[in-house]
């Protein structure tokens, strides 16, 4: 462990939304009530996976009493938006390609009013045949979603490639072929797994609002303040300024709040009727229209050697994208990146083909494709060292890869990370390879994950107040804690206490841009310009204090609200006498920081899981976790241990139980009683070690760390279950079906 | 047709007109404006919209307004406010059990219901009393030990 010398940053210290949010008083978006009147909204959605509209009447539900307000797509400009690639609308104009997909919205005095009219909107429908399953999508013969994707505007990452495959993204190294035709063995093995919903409690849900001046205000439950403006204003074909984003409190997202959903027909319906209206969804309809994870297909070939090394490998994995680009793209690109492991493997290809069908637009869920990808590779690790006779964690240590590795995508990977974590982890879980059954049914599995954190650039302001208390101005919503890692990190550089830091969320009139909250980067991203913006407040401090303390700046040092000479105490001044020197000669003191784009974080961990298995019913009970986590430093360790049980848990979930089910092409589990997420009861006793060794360029040493954790869970899982009954069940989740069936044919 | 209804919400009378499907949960948060209660899926299985009825837990979603009629409800309201949190909600904020946030009046009413009747439970009886509220943030683990603390909290301020 790293010493800390700190104040504040390395303290557990308490959220600082904690007050509001204990006494129900945080503000979610379905809280909002504006002053005087408000319709409630509700969206019409295709009950078809693939059609096309011929019609739509809304006569009859525009008679209806209290109905003041019904939009389709003739009330919008005739505009494709996308994050990635420009191919979907807010409100669908003749072709719908998911059960879900919006076609009508209406305002009403009530909800209830608003249901009916719902029902009384006909819409005439000529279905299409839908392609639900990735593979049917490559099919020469398979109907095709999006005809026209040759026209669609890249806006970002996105690599179309003719047919369904919306993109297609590769990257290589060495001679994989020539590699496996000299490596001793040669293994191949197919990993599936199911699509997963982030599940976050909070439904979505947003408020729009017409104002005087033709400019539309919207707030939304949101993790992307930024992006989520520009695709609304886009859509309504205005300019950014012309779309005020407030984001409000947010009920967890996990990467399922970043896409548009309801917000544009809200504002439409505002417009049209001159009132604010309010969307909320139903579980139901989260579930439909959501953004879940990807289910992966992945064909994994692996050469070894008999000296237990990694000579070649292969990925090849295809990717459900659903209905529209979302972030599927965005795990596409990133795939190639990512997707060789916590290993240094000479001859190397990773094949990503993200394809659409006709389900939800799959998008990005905290770590996208990375429990996925670690399932393939960690159960090979386990399968081939159990079949060459190797020791799996020797067979692992010896092809990890090393600090200052050149990643396929030939960046330079610092702070790698990988070693330390498994050596920790073996050490909190006393994990030994002959131990991994102690007894019939029971076992141990480990697995080590590597995910890349975030970059995206951030702006930030600082100002201080005549009493030398602080402010940070930021645009980045707090989904994790982070905003109390950001109060530490100025409180830090300004030497105060943490309630004399306050940390405000704006909207996107007032707010300098921010990144988005996931990926891991907004304690790098925000961190970094919140740090630099309070440097650059510190600065002005010490150039106001030139004079009085007839010192040089790198003399000086702020300690508990003076300003003093370094070594000297007896020579300060206090901030407050500054800021009024201030006051009369430059002005108020206001510190800016930004950061760009910046390199990607390699982030690594390792689980140990025990697991008890029924062998009659297939049913798996977690008996014992232990996790450790690469995190540079940790600014918070309680922050940062929340997220690590919080990302197991979820993995647990698409571990064993979570899959979203389709069946005669329409979602079958759209509630919490049959998509089942954990509950307490499934949850076991979790360990932890945070492995602390500071990151170059994160600030104060920090990595982001909402996301890795989750990596390693299944294939912990699954090599547990392997050890214990002598079976590898392939595609997640591990359902006790799956895993009876499995016993049954070995016996 | 509406349906005139009275109960006790966190001590004070709340009166109002309802239809008769109206649910508790929508009366609380709609006509008496207490939005602390969550609504995570109106279908009983999120916990939630979790208030306790006459000191009992249930899901507000799953009761109608009317049979409220004459009841006692304590929502996350009436637990303290955030000047003044209950030793629960003290327990929770030290001990980090609360991250979005979103579960945490549901989780909160559990354990006061949970303490009254057992002030003393051991782990087991913690799991079982929360295993209706979903939580998808936390992992669950600091909330079981907020829950132990807010026991021992609660223990210690009545000695
Ligand atoms: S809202 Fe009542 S249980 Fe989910
Ligand atoms: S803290 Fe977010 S659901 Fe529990």
């Amino acid at each position: 462990m790293a010493a800390h010398t700190y104040n504040q940053v390395g303290k557990p210290i308490p959220r600082i939304d904690n007050a509001s949010k204990l006494a129900g008083q945080a503000i979610f978006a379905e809280d909002l009530q504006p002053a005087g009147k408000m319709l409630h909204g509700l969206v019409l959605r295709s009950p078809h996976p693939h059609a096309r509209i011929r019609s739509i009447d809304t006569a009859r539900a525009e008679a209806l009493p209290g109905v003041r307000a019904i939009v389709t797509a003739q009330d919008l400009p005739d505009r494709l938006v996308g994050r990635y690639l420009a191919d979907e609308r807010a409100l669908a104009t003749d072709t719908v390609r998911f059960v879900g997909d919006r076609v009508a919205a209406v305002a009403a005095d009530t909800r209830e009013v608003a249901q009916e009219a719902l029902g009384l909107i006909d819409v005439d429908y000529e279905q299409l045949p839908a392609v639900m399953d990735a593979f049917d999508a490559l099919e020469d013969i398979a109907p095709l979603l999006h005809p026209r994707m040759a026209e669609y505007e890249v806006v970002a990452m996105a690599a179309p490639a003719g047919g369904n495959i919306c993109s297609l993204n590769e990257l290589s190294r060495g001679d994989p072929e020539k590699a496996f035709a000299q490596a001793d063995r040669v293994f191949e093995e197919v990993y599936t797994t199911g699509m997963v919903h982030q599940a976050y409690l909070e439904p979505h849900a947003c408020l729009g609002i017409h104002n005087p001046d033709g400019s539309f205000t919207v707030h939304s439950s949101t993790q992307a303040p930024f992006q989520l403006r520009g695709m609304i204003a886009d859509a309504l074909a205005v300019s950014h300024n012309r779309v005020r984003l407030v984001p409000t409190e947010i009920g967890g997202g996990f990467g399922g709040k970043i896409s548009m959903q309801d917000e544009v027909a809200a504002l439409a319906l505002a417009r049209k009727s001159g009132y604010p209206v309010r969307i909320v969804m139903t579980r139901r309809e989260d579930f439909l229209c959501g953004t879940p994870r990807a289910g992966f297909h992945i064909a994994i070939k692996t050469g070894v050697s008999n000296d237990a090394k990694l000579i070649a490998r292969t990925l090849d994995i295809l990717l459900d994208g659903g209905a529209y680009a979302h972030g599927g793209v965005l795990v596409s690109w990133a795939l190639p990146n990512f997707a060789e492991g916590p290993y240094n493997i000479p001859h190397l290809r990773i094949t990503a083909r993200c394809v659409y069908t006709n389900k939800p637009p799959s998008s990005a869920f905290r770590a996208p494709g990375g429990p996925q990808v670690n399932f393939a590779i960690e159960s090979e690790m386990e399968r081939i060292a159990a079949e060459m006779g190797w020791d799996a964690v020797d067979f692992r240590r010896n092809n990890l890869m090393p600090d200052g590795h050149v990643s396929t995508s030939g960046a330079t990977m610092d702070c790698v990370m990988a070693p330390e974590t498994l050596d920790a982890a073996l050490a909190l879980s006393g994990y030994k390879t002959d131990q991994t059954r102690p007894a019939p049914n029971r076992g141990r599995g480990l697995a080590v994950g590597n995910w890349n954190v975030g970059g995206m650039a951030s702006a930030a302001v600082v100002k201080l107040n005549d009493d030398g208390s602080a402010t940070l101005l930021t645009g980045v919503v707090d989904l994790t804690g982070v905003h109390t890692a950001l109060a530490q990190i100025v409180a830090e550089v300004l030497d105060l206490a943490m309630d004399q830091v306050t940390v405000k969320t704006l909207d996107t009139e007032s707010a300098p841009h921010a990144t988005i909250a996931a990926g891991s980067q907004v304690l790098k991203s925000m961190g970094d310009a919140a740090l630099r913006a309070t440097e650059h407040v510190r600065e002005q401090l010490f150039a106001l204090a030139v004079e009085p303390l007839d010192a040089p700046p790198s003399r000086m040092e702020l300690h508990q609200g003076d300003v003093r000479v370094k070594g000297a105490p007896g020579r300060s001044v206090p901030v407050t006498n500054l800021l009024g020197r201030a006051m009369a000669t430059s002005g108020p003191v206001v510190g800016q920081g930004a950061t760009g784009n910046y390199k990607r974080m390699p982030s690594f961990g390792t689980h140990v899981a025990d697991v008890e298995v029924d062998p009659d019913t297939g049913q798996v009970q977690l008996t014992g976790y232990w996790a450790s986590q690469d995190v540079g430093i940790a600014v918070n360790p309680v922050a940062v241990e929340g997220q690590i049980h919080g990302a197991i848990v979820q993995g647990i979930g698409m571990t064993l139980s979570e899959e979203m089910i389709f069946h005669d092409d329409r979602l079958a589990n759209a509630n919490f009683l049959d998509y089942k997420i954990p509950s307490v009861l499934d949850v076991p006793p979790i360990e932890t070690v945070l492995v602390e060794q500071p990151a170059v360029d994160g600030p104060f040493g920090a990595k982001g760390i909402g996301e890795p954790p989750i990596v390693p869970v299944p294939a912990a899982i699954a090599n547990a279950i392997f050890h214990a009954v002598g079976v590898r069940v392939t595609s997640l989740p591990i359902t006790p079906e799956k895993l009876r069936k499995a016993i049954r044919a070995k016996a | 047709m509406k349906h005139p209804l009275s109960l006790n919400l966190n001590g004070d009378m709340a009166e109002n007109l309802v239809e008769a499907r109206t649910s508790l949960l929508t009366f609380i948060r709609e006509s008496a404006g207490l939005t602390g209660t969550k609504r995570g899926c109106e279908e009983g299985e999120c916990g939630g919209c979790a208030v306790l009825l006459d000191g009992r837990l249930v899901d507000s979603c799953l009761i109608l307004a009317l049979e409220a009629q004459g009841k006692t409800v304590t929502t996350v309201e009436g637990l303290g406010d955030p000047h003044h949190l209950s030793p629960v909600q003290s327990a929770f904020a030290e001990s980090g059990a609360s991250q979005c946030g979103f579960c945490i009046p549901g989780m909160l009413l559990a354990t006061t219901a949970l303490l009254d009747r057992e002030p003393d439970p051991d782990e087991a009886s913690i799991r079982e009393a929360i295993s209706g509220n979903l939580c998808r943030c936390t992992g669950y683990t600091r909330i079981v030990k907020a829950i132990q603390l807010a026991a021992k909290l609660k223990h210690d301020g009545q000695n």
